[in-house]
């Protein structure tokens, strides 16, 4: 019999966040950032960051649709994105980017390649955007 | 080589092998006694050896200031014999948390350069990275 063979799935990091954007539950990618921070406000566990987040948090409340967006937090070029599940919010993100912080020189690079990214998904999810709005206008024609 | 926190020291031989480490800076070179300080720090060897070679030759102190590992710090170096004791003292923390906070910072830190021109070993930034939110 063939031994068996462990095999390792990659996951976007994820968590779900309630009504008051506490973390209630946290996926195993995500468990690095999010381990010992359960019950807590993201907000509060990354400071600085509600007005780059909140946003779009409130509008897949609001529309009770998923919401991606693209966003530069911590030294991280990120796409996420945000749904609405049983419990609140589930918050997926894939890193696109990293600063380099050891040296000007490397900063300068990777701040370059980062704003770059940046740019890039976020012209990417308004052109998604776009699309399905598109789509919704051309369909109730 | 994390400068988080208040000033440290190291003390490096004939061949820069770190020999004592005191302050912050034990939880980031002290595992590393005995061994090459650019074991540890490869980014570091272009940067800093060029003053500590000349702190040798010259067998004077030397001070200089640079970026190293999120931090902008001075570092004296004081040569006794072939030996260096490194004193490091924290002067900026770059704040990567948005845009806007790092743009700032990598200013200032700059700035902090800029007027310490003759000594740096590393180019400015261009123009485009002073035009961030």
């Amino acid at each position: 019999m063939a031994a068996p063979v462990a095999v390792t799935v990659e996951q976007a990091p994820s968590v779900v966040l309630d009504d008051d954007n506490r973390v209630v539950e946290v996926g195993d990618a995500a468990l690095p950032w999010f381990a010992d921070h359960v019950g807590e406000s993201v907000f509060d566990v990354f400071p600085g960051s509600e007005p780059l987040f909140r946003p779009y948090y409130d509008e897949a409340r609001r529309t009770g649709r998923p919401v991606e967006f693209a966003q530069y937090y911590g030294g991280y070029v990120l796409t996420l994105r945000v749904e609405p599940c049983a419990g609140g919010l589930r918050v997926t993100w894939t890193t696109l980017a990293m600063l380099d912080t050891w040296t000007l020189s490397g900063l300068r690079a990777s701040l370059e390649d980062a704003l770059a990214r940046l740019e890039d998904a976020q012209h990417a999810v308004e052109r998604a955007r776009s699309r399905r709005t598109l789509r919704v206008v051309g369909g109730a024609a | 080589m994390s400068v988080a926190g208040g000033c440290s020291s190291y003390v490096l031989d004939a061949d820069d092998r770190i020999t004592q480490v005191s302050g912050p800076l034990e939880a980031t070179l002290g595992h590393a006694l005995g061994h090459s300080i650019w074991e540890t720090s490869p980014e570091a060897e272009r940067l800093f050896k060029p003053y500590f070679e000349q702190a040798r030759r010259t067998g004077e102190e030397v001070e200089f200031t640079e970026f190293y590992r999120g931090f902008l710090a001075r570092r004296r170096v004081v040569p006794a014999g072939r030996s260096l004791t490194v004193y490091v003292t924290p002067m900026r923390e770059l704040d990567v948390t948005t845009l806007g906070t790092l743009a700032a910072s990598l200013g200032q830190i700059e700035a902090e350069l800029a007027a310490r021109a003759p000594a740096r070993r590393d180019r400015p930034a261009p123009a485009s990275l002073r035009a961030l939110p």
